[in-house]
């Protein structure tokens, strides 16, 4: 995992449970690295699962909920290093250059970076299917993500997985609905 | 908290930001060395994966073409590439079926998983859910409705649908039901030429096809223009021999009615001159003198001898007559079995010793309309001749059947059949292949004469040393 989305994931905790919390999940982990994460570096999947698993330990919540909000909190700072997209550009049209633009910028910056490949159907005109394939199993980070786009496009989505690797399914389905006002 | 501990956590707070931007300066750096890197590599390895998922296309479109190029069957073929798209699906069963002229008439289901394909049966309403493709050869993606979805061979959510247009009103349609359609656009662009690929081969194998039996109907209508172009010429050969005959047989005629009156006359006389010679007073004069003796002696011979050839030169004409006469007097609607019957009663004498008759009659009573006694005649000169093809005997067959409005009568023997150009002359007046005093040449012509008259067609096959089929058809009343 990239020490991009560390840093990331220390300024979400930071911010919404202090700085204390972050050295708490510090201190639990026990890790060599000991939360010195450089952007441009990788790092252990398993230690971004620890420090979220411990962070859920310590606020007595869901892992699912935890990726999602990280996801949604992270797509923000994830954004920011992007080209600029245009301004007819739609949060369909965003999602669908997910995979030909923004993990292209990843591999730009790193070129042996993992990326989650996603692959697209459009049933109707308010549907989008997202089957996600990665190894990391980051489903409901990637659903926080989607969510946290659907804020910056300000475009109100329903997203929900329709088959879930989590749920003994052969593959993670992400259905994102445009809310009934649009 | 002193004023010295909170002016040190501040200089602390300011040190941490410092090192935290001097971090980000440098991860910037090296990210853009990274960008630089990757520009300078970009166009190899977009050319790599360019070239890496068209190596995969490439190997299953070869695949796929390589056996639906063999010899099989639309249904195989379309069977094959079903089944092959089938396999890039997880999960995916498949429904195929032809629609003629709108209406759904054979449905072939393949489960997941499994080789072979079953035929299914589905009711009206079910056939009215079914997936239809808007636009030909073109892959579409559907959700199904929520009726279809009651369908109890369907799983899955989302189908694909294609239609290809085999040819007008006649349509091949393959529905994929699959899991989900999230694949990536070379992948959907490998089924759509895959799908293009099928079709110019359908396209192909329905060209191929046509072309096959267009060529087989032109062979077909070649063969019966010769076969008219030789029944023609054979017609305005017998009609021309007709003419002739009859302007022969009524220029004997004449002649030969003098002659026959003549010698009946003369007949007279010479009974006179044998009475006049039997006289007592001249008996004895004709005794002495030899040669007049021996003229009346031989004159009643001689006179019985030319009457008879009279006789025979009137049969002759008479045949010619039978055979130049071209009204269909006489004609009613009759069994065709009865002048069949009837000619092999009167050559029963003659054929049952060496010769078995078969009569097939299947006929059932269909009426033609004809003449009894010219068809008993005819039926009799085929007998006759197939008896004469077999010296050594066998069988006549004579069988009935109906065909499109027409009677077909065959007369089949197993005897010594004809070469093709006796053949082409059977028919003709006075040609015969018997013994110059066994047969005047005249009754297959007359046969085929009082057939003309009756509107039938008569076709002969004949095979040497295996038997000749004679093959009638006569139009039913």
């Amino acid at each position: 995992m990239k020490g991009a989305v560390f840093n990331g994931f220390e300024q979400f905790v930071t911010e919404r449970f202090g700085l204390s919390q972050w050295q708490q999940l510090l201190d639990k982990s026990n890790f060599t690295t000991a939360g010195i994460y450089l952007a441009s570096d990788f790092y252990d999947d398993n230690e971004l699962v620890t420090l979220i698993t411990l962070l859920c330990q310590a606020q007595h919540i869901e892992l699912p909920e935890a990726l999602r909000d990280f996801g949604y909190y992270f797509f923000d700072i994830l954004y920011r290093k992007i080209p600029p997209a245009p301004a007819d550009q739609t949060l369909f049209d965003f999602l669908r250059s997910v995979d030909k633009v923004i993990h292209v910028q990843v591999k730009k910056t790193d070129p042996q970076a993992y990326t989650p490949a996603l692959f697209y159907d459009s049933p109707d005109d308010k549907t989008i299917l997202l089957r996600y394939v990665s190894q990391r199993k980051l489903c409901f980070f990637a659903e926080g993500l989607i969510l946290g786009a659907a804020q910056t496009f300000n475009t109100p989505v329903d997203v929900t997985q329709t088959s879930c690797q989590h749920q003994g399914d052969k593959d993670c389905i992400i259905k994102v609905e445009l809310c009934q006002q649009n | 908290m002193s004023a010295e501990l909170e002016q040190q956590i501040a200089l602390l707070s300011k040190a941490l930001e410092r090192e935290k931007k001097a971090r980000q300066q440098l991860e910037h750096k090296i990210e853009a060395f990274n960008a630089e890197q990757f520009e300078i590599n970009k166009d190899l390895l977009s050319s790599y994966e360019h070239a890496r998922v068209r190596e995969v296309q490439l190997q299953f479109l070869t695949f796929l073409s390589k056996n639906n190029i063999d010899d099989k069957s639309l249904n195989e073929i379309t069977h094959y590439f079903a089944s092959n798209i089938k396999e890039l699906f997880s999960q995916a069963s498949c429904l195929i079926y032809k629609r003629i002229n709108g209406q759904i008439q054979e449905l072939k289901y393949q489960a997941h998983g499994m080789p072979d394909w079953q035929a299914i049966q589905l009711s009206d309403d079910e056939l009215q859910e079914l997936p239809r493709a808007k636009e030909l050869n073109k892959w579409q993606r559907q959700e199904f409705t929520a009726s279809a979805k009651q369908l109890a061979h369907y799983r899955g959510e989302p189908t694909l649908v294609i239609n290809f247009s085999i040819k007008e009103r006649y349509q091949v349609g393959i529905v994929l039901v699959i899991e989900h359609y999230c694949y990536s656009d070379d992948f959907k662009d490998t089924l759509q030429i895959a799908a293009n690929q099928f079709a110019t081969i359908i396209s192909k194998r329905l060209t191929d096809a046509e072309l096959s039996l267009n060529y087989q109907k032109l062979k077909s209508t070649v063969k019966t223009l010769r076969s008219t172009q030789k029944q023609l010429v054979h017609a305005e050969k017998m009609a021309s021999l007709g003419t002739l005959s009859a302007g022969v047989a009524h220029e004997i005629n004449n002649p030969l009615s003098y002659l026959a009156s003549n010698l009946e006359t003369l007949n007279t006389y010479v009974d006179e001159i044998e009475t006049f010679a039997t006289h007592q007073g001249v008996a004895p004069f004709v005794q002495q003198n030899s040669k007049i003796s021996y003229v009346l002696d031989d004159l009643p011979d001689l006179l019985f001898a030319c009457v008879d050839a009279t006789k025979r030169i009137s049969n002759i004409v008479s045949g010619l007559n039978s055979f130049s006469r071209k009204n269909d007097e006489n004609l009613s609607p009759l069994d065709i079995s009865y002048p069949i019957e009837a000619a092999v009663a009167i050559t029963h004498n003659e054929l049952k010793y060496k010769h078995q008759v078969q009569l097939d009659f299947n006929h059932q009573g269909a009426l033609v309309s004809g003449n009894k006694g010219q068809l008993q005649q005819v039926f009799t000169n085929f007998l006759i001749n197939a008896a004469h093809a077999m010296p050594e005997g066998g069988n006549v067959s004579i069988s009935t059947l109906v065909i499109e409005g027409n009677l077909q009568i065959k007369i089949s023997d197993q005897g010594i059949g004809m070469e093709e150009k006796v053949l082409a002359r059977i028919f003709e007046p006075f040609f015969t292949t018997k013994a110059e005093n066994e047969g005047t040449g005249l009754g297959l012509s007359i046969t085929y004469a009082i057939l003309t008259a009756h509107n039938a067609v008569v076709e002969v096959v004949s095979t040497k040393n295996k038997g000749t089929t004679f093959s009638i058809m006569m139009p039913l009343t």
